[in-house]
């Protein structure tokens, strides 16, 4: 599986920021075209692999960027995007629980019978069942499984952009993938 | 002796997190240790699964929504924060379901006011879920830095775990891929409900949408009927012909009948056949097949085939590609009263893919059979740390299960 580039490759340099903050709309192209796969594809996992929830987070994290940059140089220019995001995903989850996930209650929330059938014609259906499995694990497990197997992130940077130590990503980490091994192992022969 | 083990860091070890020595130390640890090994394997299987998550690209029209509001021309309120999307106009479902809500809500007031066995109408209040209350609770701030816990449950509860279960779904979707299938349908065409059947001739095959976790195509001269379909068990029955499924869920979700056993799917693909006088086989491709049949199972993995005879019970896996001399043995060792002879045979002539049925076999040989049964699988697969040979020869169901792991693990290396 392709994996981002490692965050200390960040070419995001500290002239495009200043570009952006000047109102250039062709450094803001260039910086969503350099960053929306990393927000895009953190998102996308996050929600179980649902597309429309991740282009609705990828928007609110550009504009939020390209509206207010207060990026400060104190973390490299993708931890403080990869925090950003992540911070946009739980937030969005918090809106959708405050709502007790009304489409979940009538089976309405997760792909639809059509959507899934499409899933299944796809090339990769365990990378599409992966997804929403990890889609239902906790915030706390999700978030690190996301960063590290999606993004590449190495255990320090995780825990840069979750603001804890690399042990309790480590924890995080141990436990996310048992449950995930615990709910899919029977594809073990498949993968 | 009292050993270090390295359970709390074989995740930074399978992720190479470690310095190059603790990694050395770790791998020189796995070699000895049962208990970390299989520790090892369940992480590194969830870290395999994990990284089939792919990376995608925004749709195009992402940056244009994004330049819109960036040149102000949306409404206020789509400014910087826009509507949660399950109650703005691009999801109209929301709507739809809160509307629902209120009917059901009102409906649920009167059955339980009205109706003798309200009870059973309350159990679908799932409003006040407190696992949901829960995860509003982590979630209700920052990303937090606390540990973990041991009572943290293991997954968020998904929407369909609840009063889902027994509620029945809509009929499935199938489509003609040939010929003129026939279908005793009472719910249109292209659709089959509980108790309808489908039946091809020599030239007509469909493929049948299972409810949303797969699909199954029914090939040449063959007739299934959908037995029933719920959020907790989608079933059918082969009656005869042959099948083919491609399922995407939990395990045990979807049931196959036939005349002479029950196929379980523990996923993911697989094809069974009924012949004319009901006997059944069975042919996994990917992931795992439970066949069952008068409280026996067996545990049929990608790369094996199961057979059953009507009236003469369930048979023993065997790999795709034993010898025709084990196989034939099989054959009389399951379906007529082979005995001993035919376990001798089958000892004489294996190959290291007859693990599987060997693992099979300790359960079902005498005793007598059972120790060269013993011998001969652990030449191919030796036996965890918490195995023994006494517990085996006992037919200690923990430690039958335990070894079957590392069955497994081989069978799939």
């Amino acid at each position: 599986m392709e994996m981002a580039s490692p965050v200390t490759d960040n070419r995001v340099t500290n002239d495009l920021l200043q570009a952006c903050m000047n109102g250039d709309r062709d450094a803001m192209r260039d910086l969503y075209e350099m960053n929306q796969r990393r927000v895009f594809s953190v998102a996308m996992n996050y929600f179980g692999g649902n597309r429309e929830m991740a282009e609705d987070i990828t928007q609110k994290v550009f504009v939020k960027l390209l509206t207010r940059i207060d990026f400060r140089g104190e973390s490299e220019f993708t931890t403080w995007l990869y925090r950003l995001t992540v911070n946009a995903c739980t937030d969005e989850a918090r809106k959708m629980n405050r709502f007790v996930d009304l489409t979940g209650l009538f089976g309405l929330g997760g792909p639809r019978a059509a959507e899934v059938q499409q899933l299944m014609a796809e090339r990769d259906q365990i990378s599409n069942l992966v997804s929403l499995e990890v889609g239902r694990l906790r915030p706390k497990y999700r978030i690190p499984v996301v960063l590290k197997y999606v993004e590449g992130l190495s255990y320090q940077e995780i825990a840069e952009v979750m603001g804890c130590s690399q042990g309790t990503v480590a924890s995080r980490l141990n436990r996310g993938l048992k449950k995930l091994e615990a709910r899919l192992g029977h594809l073990r022969g498949s993968i | 002796m009292v050993q270090k083990h390295y359970k709390n860091e074989l995740g930074a070890f399978i992720d190479h997190e470690l310095s190059k020595d603790e990694q050395h130390t770790i791998g020189e640890h796995l070699m000895q240790c049962g208990d970390c090994r299989r520790e090892h394997d369940r992480l590194k299987l969830g870290a395999q699964l994990a990284g089939r998550m792919d990376r995608a690209d925004a749709g195009p029209q992402v940056w244009n929504e994004i330049q819109g509001r960036l040149d102000g021309s949306r409404a206020p309120q789509m400014s910087l924060i826009g509507p949660t999307p399950h109650f703005g106009f691009r999801n109209w479902a929301g709507y739809a379901v809160a509307i629902v809500m209120v009917t059901a809500m009102i409906s649920l007031a009167y059955l339980t006011l009205f109706s003798p066995s309200g009870y059973e109408y309350g159990r679908t209040g799932q409003v006040a879920d407190p696992a949901a209350i829960e995860d509003q609770n982590e979630l209700a701030g920052p990303i937090d830095d606390s540990t973990v816990t041991a009572e943290d449950p293991d997954i968020t509860p998904a929407p369909d775990d609840s009063s889902a279960d027994t509620a029945s779904l809509p009929a499935w979707e199938f489509e003609t891929i040939s010929g003129r299938p026939l279908v005793g349908a009472a719910s249109g065409d292209d659709r089959l409900a509980v108790g309808d059947f489908l039946e091809t001739d020599a030239a007509s095959r469909a493929r049948i949408a299972v409810a949303d976790i797969g699909n199954v195509e029914i090939a040449p001269n063959s007739r299934i009927k959908l037995v029933g379909t719920a959020a907790n068990e989608h079933r059918l029955s082969l009656e005869r012909g042959s099948l083919h499924a491609r399922i995407l869920a939990p395990p045990r979700l979807f049931i196959v009948d036939t005349p002479s056993a029950v196929a379980v799917d523990l996923g993911c693909e697989y094809t069974l056949d009924v012949d004319k006088a009901g006997n059944s086989f069975l042919h996994v491709t990917s992931g795992f097949v439970a066949l069952e049949r008068d409280g026996r199972e067996s545990i049929v993995p990608a790369g094996a085939m199961c057979m059953t005879r009507k009236g003469k019970g369930l048979g023993t896996p065997f790999s795709a590609e034993t010898s025709k001399e084990f196989r034939a043995a099989l054959e009389r060792f399951d379906f007529s009263s082979g005995g001993s002879r035919a376990v001798q045979a089958m000892l004489d002539t294996r190959e290291f893919y007859d693990m599987i049925t060997l693992w099979h076999l300790l359960s079902r040989v005498q005793k007598a059979d059972r120790e060269k049964v013993y011998d001969a699988l652990a030449a191919y697969v030796e036996p965890p740390a918490d195995v023994t040979r006494e517990g085996i020869l006992s037919l200690n169901k923990k430690m039958l299960e335990s070894w079957r792991v590392e069955v497994e693990s081989a069978w799939f290396s």
